[in-house]
């Protein structure tokens, strides 16, 4: 193999030469504009224009909301029985004072908002459709998150069933319970990929009439997710595709990884920047009341897999390390258990039926059904036995009455 | 062995960089030179590049042009560590790729500055980058009045 010779001819110059003041303010249009475009959370963009003003003029600001039209979306091909799916969008955000040198107790908060097309913001527990209604008195009217760390650990979609034709009170049902995918194309053309009644992947595209029923299916389809890119969706076997949206026709459907059977439910979650698969197993036990015996279906056991693109298999993984992954109702995202006071990695926090309880302390987060799964132990509780698991959502920590902009 | 065509470069403080033509290719700036202008045994200069940027970014095209058939990850993992540089470095790095015009290295500092601001205030952004506010108290107000968020 040739050698390449960088001749490196002797210098004197020291390094003091090379220290010319990096103008990190007066980078380039189009550089600056380049990192912009990475930075794909609403929040991190806000923060980048409030940083100078000649970061400010090289990016157009975006719109807090990716809908400039109302978000109806057509049921046609998908389901006959009501007029139209209301599409909904969610942020889960991390948020936390920014380090000191004088503090460095981890003290995030963890948070789902969402954003009514009025500008208000709805809290709702970040793993379940709970909307927080009754705040702390000390709770800010207008947040101030200027002085936070934002972190925005994932996005939610949410179709609901609209029953009747605006004008008039359209009921919203939120009987279809699948997790959506999103994908944005240019401008306000975006994607979306959810799970058919019938187990069958359905995919639908802005502006389209209808949705389109992908026939590729050897067992019947657990979840979607967005991720690098791509759709990804996982069956009850563990078989994993890409699905491919190519202008023009149908969706093309790849293999991403092969079946890793096992538990009985599949769950896909992203994880520094790794796309990791859950395997939930599950046992039915019943519940008697007076008339009615219920069967209950109850989490007892993790698996996690990361995906081994090149393989084209999924790959038990032993630890998660200081990562905490949440499987929720409508999305499933992960954190850095470090971040969080008293929580420590290698968990799952995940929602099931199975840890609903009336008792009185769950009214203010209605965490109630709500586990958590620790990989180390193999033990799995209500997250209401596991205190500092609990403060991660509720309630907000003390220092959040401090960023009120209320005069 | 097979015969390799070898192109100098000169550096803004005067040093030379004797290198292959296909590592060098990699720059579409010098490209343009060599098509242009065949310089035969000739020196290019690049006169906005001081020597130690230029061999980190020469580095860079060798590792890029040699592992071209290495897998997935270990190239992903090599540009990682190139990137886990001092900001300066990354400032002088995105400056000089731009200039030589080597748009998959540009992309990849572009991705590494971007993962800094992730997360991070204003502030601690300024901090970090050594950039001054010189926006108005006024100004810094109606930004958080607009940013803020109403709860209900």
């Amino acid at each position: 193999m040739p050698r390449n010779s960088i001749s490196n001819l002797q210098s004197p110059i020291s390094a003091d030469f090379y220290s010319t003041m990096a103008e990190w303010a007066n980078l380039p249009r189009d550089l600056l504009h380049l990192i912009a475009k990475r930075l794909d959370s609403h929040f991190d963009l806000l923060r980048f224009r409030s940083v100078c003003s000649s970061w400010r003029s090289s990016t157009p600001s975006k719109p807090r909301s990716i809908f400039s039209h109302l978000p109806i979306l057509p049921t046609t091909g998908f389901s006959e029985i009501t007029w139209a799916f209301y599409l909904s969008k969610r942020s889960i955000l991390q948020l936390g004072l920014p380090d000191s040198r004088a503090q460095t107790t981890p003290n995030s908060w963890l948070i789902k908002i969402e954003e009514d097309p009025s500008g208000v913001i709805r809290l709702i527990n970040p793993l379940t459709t709970f909307k927080f209604r009754h705040l702390p008195p000390d709770f800010p009217k207008t947040f101030d998150f200027s002085g936070l760390r934002v972190f925005e650990l994932g996005q939610e979609y949410v179709l609901e069933y609209m029953d009747y034709r605006p004008p008039g009170n359209a009921y919203l049902g939120s009987l279809y319970m699948e997790k959506v995918a999103f994908c944005s194309g240019n401008g306000d053309d975006f994607w979306l990929l959810t799970i058919h009644l019938s187990g069958k992947l359905a995919m639908f595209r802005s502006g389209d009439k209808k949705w389109m029923i992908i026939d590729d299916m050897q067992s019947p389809y657990d979840d979607v997710i967005f991720f690098d890119g791509n759709f990804y969706a996982v069956d009850n076997t563990g078989r994993t595709v890409v699905v491919d949206v190519a202008d023009g026709s149908s969706p093309v459907v790849n293999l991403a990884a092969s079946s890793v059977f096992g538990g009985d439910k599949k769950c896909l979650v992203e994880s520094e920047g790794e796309l990791l698969l859950v395997d939930t197993y599950f046992t039915m036990y019943h519940d008697d009341d007076e008339h009615v015996r219920w069967m209950i279906e109850r989490m007892i056991h993790f698996k996690v897999f990361r995906l081994d693109q090149r393989e084209q298999k999924w790959v038990e993984i032993e630890s998660l390390g200081d990562r905490l992954l949440f499987l929720g109702d409508d999305s499933s995202f992960s954190a850095r258990a470090s971040d969080f006071y008293g929580c420590k990695g290698n968990s799952i926090c995940f929602t099931n039926i199975s840890f609903f309880s009336d008792a009185e302390e769950d009214d203010a987060s209605r965490s109630g059904t709500i586990g958590v799964f620790d990989l180390d132990s193999g033990s799995i509780g209500p997250l209401s036995s596991y205190a500092n698991y609990s403060k991660t959502i509720w309630p907000p920590p003390a220092w959040v009455s401090s960023t009120s902009q209320d005069m | 062995m097979a015969f390799t065509k070898k192109v100098t470069l000169k550096s803004s403080d005067g040093e030379l960089f004797i290198i292959d033509r296909a590592v060098a290719l990699q720059s579409r700036t010098i490209q343009y030179v060599l098509e242009d202008t065949n310089p035969v045994d000739a020196i290019i200069p690049v006169p906005a590049v001081d020597a130690r940027t230029l061999s980190k970014v020469l580095e860079y095209c060798k590792k890029h042009l040699i592992d071209l058939n290495t897998d997935f990850e270990d190239y992903s993992k090599w540009d990682k560590d190139f990137v886990d540089a001092e900001v300066w470095m990354l400032y002088d790095l995105i400056m000089a790729a731009d200039y030589l015009h080597i748009p998959p290295l540009i992309d990849l500092i572009c991705d590494k500055i971007a993962s800094m601001f992730k997360g991070q205030t204003p502030d601690k952004i300024r901090e970090i980058f050594n950039i001054d506010n010189d926006f108005s108290k006024e100004e810094e107000e109606d930004f958080k009045k607009k940013s803020g968020w109403a709860f209900k």
